[in-house]
């Protein structure tokens, strides 16, 4: 074996050329260069923010549309690196809070068409009055409504709400928010991003469902508690999970259309909770300073535009389709777009996103992101994946001072 | 940056880069290995001040040069030397191409390079006993393949 051991030696030095000094220092500009002319292609940039919920997650959504485009190249070059380095650093964890959308404070005509509503696993047929249109939820746990409406509140259930509980023993919970509406449910929860391969864990508890623990490989997605969507008939915590863009249903049936449409979208982005997209962003200005843990942090404020957000590098045809889906059930919301305050630690690193969705009826829906432990929260595994999800023992992350501590981001085996 | 942190850079540089470099075309071929060196010193020189007080920046950078490479999403390959083809295995560039990525890091950096097994695991951030592992089915890997070489 010493001659193989000569031979792979031989094999890898033969074209082992040196990086020199210059070539790195040079490489510098060279790489600002190139992120600026290729954020479009690479997806990557820039900005946003938003926040989510799957079934129950909880995120922060930041969009919005301007007219004005102010974009102060100094600030937006650096909310773009700021996510850059903060993607390229493969993994952080994240801790978000959501509000429901505020009531709107106009009357606007609302014309939404949803199909299939759903919340959760329905055993019964129920119906339920929306302001004069007809809502209902089938034995399959789907239900498609069409309704027009003049409101000046939002559009809420008319009639009783339905049962809670099941009579044949089955879980029935469809809260009055999973009508459509505003509605809306305030979560937080806390999870873990994996960038490249992109992976997303997030845990939350959502009021009527109790704990929810969401997986999410950018394809398919796993669901443990609330619909259980994705696992195996009778399992307790595995399956073969299911499609990205068919979870829509369940989060928009369960936080409204407005709330879980764009937590759809943060569940469909590459980065998941840091969802980034340069095109959209259509300015951005340095507002002041702040600090998030205790770190000093520059503040930016960023708007985004809607009409951008179709478009996300990086993503996958699932994701695309899932985005596109969301947008529409946006655009039918009456929504106009997002602004978002993100903040910039001294490391170059995003560490938390503010972020509020506006709607034509003045309605609002506002959120917090805040993210750490850049590049050592582990692997996040998908249910029967295997593997190693700690981050190297003696990993540190830029935020802290000290070695990270893991949480755990393991799946349970199929 | 000061003339102290471009002094202090460059013995960085000549520490760290042939160690991070040798990884990574381990990892990823020569050729993405070296960018994935380039980009991630390219890091290094940039975040200087947050990348020297770091306990362990190699393990750091080589993640740095990982999720480079990744973004890229070409295949690993690699191209047999157009020279010196005599002077080693003429299977070998196959062979290891064939190796899983931690496979190919832990034969190449343990039995070429002779690194111990807690260095590739430092550097990676991998355990000790799952480095020796890849080795041991790296190593396995090569042997049967070799032989059929041998006898074929």
């Amino acid at each position: 074996m010493a001659d193989l051991s000569d031979d792979i030696r031989s094999f890898m030095d033969s074209h082992l050329n040196p990086v020199t000094f210059d070539e790195v220092t040079g490489r510098r500009a060279v790489r600002s260069r190139v992120a600026r002319l290729h954020l479009g292609r690479v997806a990557t940039v820039v900005v946003l923010l938003a926040v989510a919920v799957p079934v129950g997650l909880a995120l922060t959504s930041a969009r919005s549309v301007t007219t004005n485009h102010h974009n102060h190249g100094g600030a937006r070059q650096k909310v773009v690196n700021a996510l850059d380095t903060t993607v390229a650093s493969g993994s952080f964890d994240i801790a978000f809070s959501q509000q429901p959308p505020t009531p709107p404070t106009s009357p606007v005509t609302t014309t939404t068409t949803s199909t299939p509503v759903a919340c959760n696993q329905l055993s019964d047929t129920f119906q339920g009055t929306v302001e004069g249109a007809v809502v209902g939820a089938s034995s399959t746990g789907s239900a498609s409504s069409t309704a027009t409406t003049t409101a000046s509140v939002p559009t809420t259930v008319a009639s009783s709400p339905p049962p809670t509980t099941a009579s044949g023993g089955n879980r029935v919970s469809c809260p009055v928010e999973t009508l459509p509406g505003p509605g809306g449910l305030a979560i937080s929860g806390q999870g873990t991003v994996d960038t490249d391969p992109f992976a997303m864990v997030v845990n939350t508890t959502v009021p009527g469902l109790g704990a929810i623990t969401l997986r999410d490989d950018g394809t398919d997605i796993w669901e443990l508690g609330g619909g259980d969507y994705g696992l195996a008939p009778d399992a307790s915590d595995t399956g073969p999970g299911s499609s990205l863009s068919g979870f829509a249903g369940l989060v928009e049936g369960t936080l409204g259309m407005r709330q879980g449409a764009l937590d759809m979208m943060v569940l469909a982005s590459p980065t998941g909770y840091l969802e980034l997209d340069e095109s959209a962003i259509t300015s951005a200005d340095q507002t002041g300073t702040g600090t998030v843990d205790g770190d000093s942090v520059t503040l930016y404020k960023v708007t985004l535009s809607p009409q951008q957000e179709a478009t996300v590098a990086g993503a996958n045809t699932t994701q695309t389709t899932a985005i596109d889906d969301a947008l529409q059930v946006l655009a039918a919301q009456g929504y106009t777009g997002t602004t978002a305050t993100v903040a910039v630690d001294g490391g170059g690193y995003i560490r938390q996103i503010t972020s509020t969705a506006t709607f034509s009826d003045g309605s609002q829906q506002s959120g917090v992101t805040t993210f750490s432990n850049f590049g050592c929260a582990g692997t996040v595994l998908m249910p029967g994946q295997t593997g190693s999800t700690s981050p190297p023992a003696s990993c540190v992350s830029p935020d802290s001072a000290s070695p990270t501590i893991t949480q755990t981001t393991a799946a349970p085996a199929s | 940056m000061s003339a102290d942190d471009e002094i202090a850079f460059r013995a960085f540089l000549a520490t760290v880069e042939p160690r991070l470099h040798r990884a990574l075309a381990a990892s990823f071929g020569w050729q993405r290995g070296r960018e994935a060196t380039a980009d991630a010193l390219a890091y290094a020189w940039e975040h200087w001040p947050r990348v020297r007080s770091m306990a362990n920046p190699a393990g750091y950078l080589y993640r740095v040069g990982q999720s480079s490479v990744r973004r890229r999403k070409v295949p690993v390959l690699f191209d047999r030397p157009v020279e010196n083809d005599a002077v080693f295995e003429p299977a070998l560039a196959g062979l290891l191409a064939a190796l899983t990525e931690r496979q190919r890091l832990a034969v190449v950096l343990v039995h070429g390079y002779q690194w111990t097994v807690g260095e590739v695991g430092e550097l990676t951030g991998l355990a000790p006993s799952t480095v020796h592992t890849h080795l041991e089915r790296g190593l396995a890997r090569l042997r049967s393949a070799l032989e059929v070489a041998d006898h074929g």
